[in-house]
């Protein structure tokens, strides 16, 4: 091991990154702009959100009220319930993301003047669909109750949120911390890339006839990558609380420290598996298919981890979006610093250091 | 994969390089076939051979980046399969494929190597600069590695290798693709690396060059088929004599003299024929008839002396 070699690594792979537009690009912007593009389409585009419906009144109203809100097919009804139980129930199993409890004298307030309130309960789990779903909802509502010609100055319908329910939902941008992990992949494709190119123009064979270690060599790849992943997550970062308007409420210092963790993690699998990859569409696709899609489906960023049977749920927990998306919530919403968040960063490091000895212990200096 | 230690016995300090029954199989495919050969230290060892007769393979083996499938190689003392880090860093590589980084400007790539060969500080500034007058690279320090012309960037790659003054330097067809005076600039600079002490190993197409070498050895299909000085090979493995012919046209005449009995070898070098034959002066007013039969119009025909390609082929085929 030395350090000047190790120096001389990160010095020729900054300049590496810096020289080609394309990597600089993946490692800088990429992700915000992703994050833009995700957000926007998350939030006015969340399809069929599955709704639990405890219809108390039985009136004619309270059924006008429900074919209102599943009208145009973006509420869908998935449970009819009958007490707070079987709608918490088919929460815990992912059945619905909403609950709508409709009391008793719906109808007979509104007609009344006085006007009613229903009841919503939201998945705490901080989906994309209920975070979306919270905010179509209330508009539904508002949509219904300006159609009931009331003569009261009193709002005919008023939506109350149960006690479980995560304030931070009623954001329409809410989710958008939650949508870093994703974005974040960009520097592990760019790594990914990076060293297949090195093997694809044959730099690779030339350097492994020096005596250059395999630590030395993997190590000297992955600082610069995380440098610049701490870049560019940072200008998301940024992004999602200049323009989505999102509290960053937890301690900066310690969201960046998780954020270096992360990347430590996603780059560290990346560099063991590019081990035994020799092209760069490889790569590509691998990365894709590892990582993007399933953190996508799996890590809870779009659906409810705990809802997944026993295998999804494992590989759930083999992917750092999985942890990393808990630490991007708990930081922005819930003020969450690393002591709160302790067990997701350990994972983190233990998904990171596992793959990178992995590496260096099968590091062939062979072509 | 079997791999054997060289018996003690065979390892002289003398010898920069021994291969012994060195073999490499992809797959059923043999691409080096049980060769054996010695450099001594201080040589400049020409290794000979057309395309894919196993070249670059040896190279490899010899440098730990490929393991033989049998057979053993010691390069300065120490075996190729157990203990390739010492003979990386006490040995240059030049690859076949320019390899140094084209993003890097000359003074980067140079630093980026030597420090991965463990020089620094001043003993880097110092080398690097005896590299670059060397290498005549003075004057585009701060270019891109991109931007440099063919006989640059060998002179680059060279210039790379040498930084660690390594007492080996393995050149895989240094000069493929330069013109005549890069390649005549290159081969002095060889001499020199040399006449410091620097073993070269050097694999080459050119015939010229490979006049240049203290030994040679020829490679073709995996085997070696001859190994030798320059005029040792010429004279004693060379079973006939040469007949040049410069014809009209060249291809056809090379069909008919094909047909002919009695010839070893029939051979195309740009516009002339050679032929090979145990006593070709005897067999010259028959060539000539053949030819003449066949409406070829010939230019001139001579007995020459053999040129090191002629014997490569002869050898090949025989
Ligand atoms: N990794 C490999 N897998 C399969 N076959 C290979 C491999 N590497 C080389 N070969 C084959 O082995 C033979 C020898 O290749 P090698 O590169 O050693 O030849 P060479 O003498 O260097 O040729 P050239 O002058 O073209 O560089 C060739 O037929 C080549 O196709
Ligand atoms: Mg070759």
């Amino acid at each position: 091991m030395s350090l000047h070699r190790l120096w001389a690594i990160i010095r020729k792979e900054f300049r590496h990154i810096q020289r080609d537009k394309r990597t600089l690009f993946l490692v800088t912007l990429s992700p915000a702009i992703m994050l833009i593009a995700f957000a926007y389409l998350f939030a006015f585009e969340v399809q069929s959100v599955r709704l639990g419906v405890w219809d108390a009144d039985q009136s004619a109203l309270s059924r006008q009220f429900i074919a209102s809100l599943i009208a145009d097919g973006k509420f869908s009804l998935a449970e009819n319930g009958n007490g707070y139980e079987s709608l918490r129930g088919a929460m815990m199993r992912g059945d619905i993301h909403l609950g709508v409890i409709i009391p008793p004298d719906f109808e007979a307030q509104i007609l009344a003047g006085d006007g009613a309130s229903v009841q919503l309960i939201a998945d705490g789990s901080d989906t994309i669909a209920a975070a979306g779903g919270v905010t179509r909802f209330r508009q539904r509502t508002a949509e219904f109750a300006r159609r009931l010609t009331s003569t009261s100055s009193a709002p005919p319908i008023i939506v109350q949120a149960q006690a479980w329910y995560n304030r931070d939902l009623d954001s329409t941008f809410a989710m958008v911390p939650g949508l870093v992990p994703i974005v974040m992949i960009m520097p592990s494709l760019a790594i990914a890339l990076a060293i297949t190119r090195e093997r694809e123009l044959g730099s690779f064979e030339t350097l492994i006839a020096t005596p250059i270690h395999a630590f030395e060599y993997l190590l000297g790849k992955l600082i610069p990558y995380i440098a610049y992943g701490v870049v560019s997550a940072s200008i998301a970062y940024a992004l999602a609380i200049i323009w989505f308007r999102v509290p960053l409420r937890g301690p900066v210092p310690d969201l960046l420290a998780m954020t270096v963790l992360y990347l430590f993690a996603s780059l560290g699998v990346t560099l063991f598996i590019c081990g035994f990859i020799a092209s760069q569409g490889t790569a590509m696709r691998v990365v894709m298919l590892l990582f993007f899609i399933p953190s996508f489906f799996l890590s809870g960023v779009t659906l409810p981890v705990d809802t997944k049977s026993g295998p999804g749920q494992f590989i759930s927990f083999l992917l750092p979006a999985s942890h990393f998306v808990q630490i991007t919530r708990g930081a922005f919403l819930k003020a969450m610093g690393i002591d709160q968040l302790a067990a997701q960063s350990l994972n983190l490091f233990l998904i990171g250091v596992i793959p990178f000895a992995l590496g260096i212990l099968t590091f062939r200096k062979r072509v | 994969m079997t791999t054997h230690h060289l018996p003690l016995t065979t390892y002289a300090p003398d010898d920069a390089v021994i291969a012994e029954n060195l073999t490499r199989k992809f797959g059923k495919f043999i691409a080096v076939n049980t060769i054996s050969f010695r450099v001594a230290r201080g040589e400049i060892f020409g290794f000979l051979g057309p395309n894919g007769s196993g070249k670059t393979t040896t190279i490899k083996m010899l440098l730990g980046l490929l393991h033989p499938t049998s057979g053993a190689a010691n390069v300065l003392g120490y075996d190729v399969v157990h203990h390739p880090e010492k003979i990386r860093s006490m040995v240059g590589y030049v690859s076949q494929k320019f390899s140094l980084y084209t993003d890097l400007n000359v003074i980067e790539n140079l630093n980026f190597y030597g420090r991965a060969y463990r020089v620094w500080g001043k003993q880097l500034d110092a080398r690097r600069q005896i590299a670059i007058e060397l290498a005549g690279l003075v004057g585009v320090e701060r270019e891109l590695t991109a931007n440099l012309a063919g006989g640059f960037k060998q002179r680059l790659a060279l210039a790379a290798a040498i930084l660690h003054e390594p007492q080996l330097l393995i050149l895989d067809e240094p000069t493929a693709g330069v013109d005549p005076v890069s390649r005549r600039d290159f081969w002095k600079l060889l001499y020199r690396l040399a006449a410091q002490g620097t073993t070269i190993f050097v694999t080459t197409h050119y015939m010229d060059e490979a006049e240049q070498c203290h030994r040679l050895a020829f490679i073709h299909e995996g085997h070696i088929v001859a190994t030798g000085t320059p005029s040792d090979i010429k004279e004693k493995q060379m079973r006939g004599s040469v007949i040049e012919i410069d014809c009209d046209p060249p291809g056809r005449a090379l069909e008919i003299l094909r047909q002919i009995e009695n010839l070893d070898e029939t051979a195309l070098y740009g516009s002339l024929v050679h032929v090979v034959a145990r006593d070709v002066a005897a067999q010259q007013p028959q060539i000539e008839r053949a030819l003449r039969d066949a409406q070829i119009a010939i230019k001139s025909i001579a007995v020459i002396p053999p040129s090191l390609e002629d014997v490569f082929i002869a050898r090949a085929k025989g």
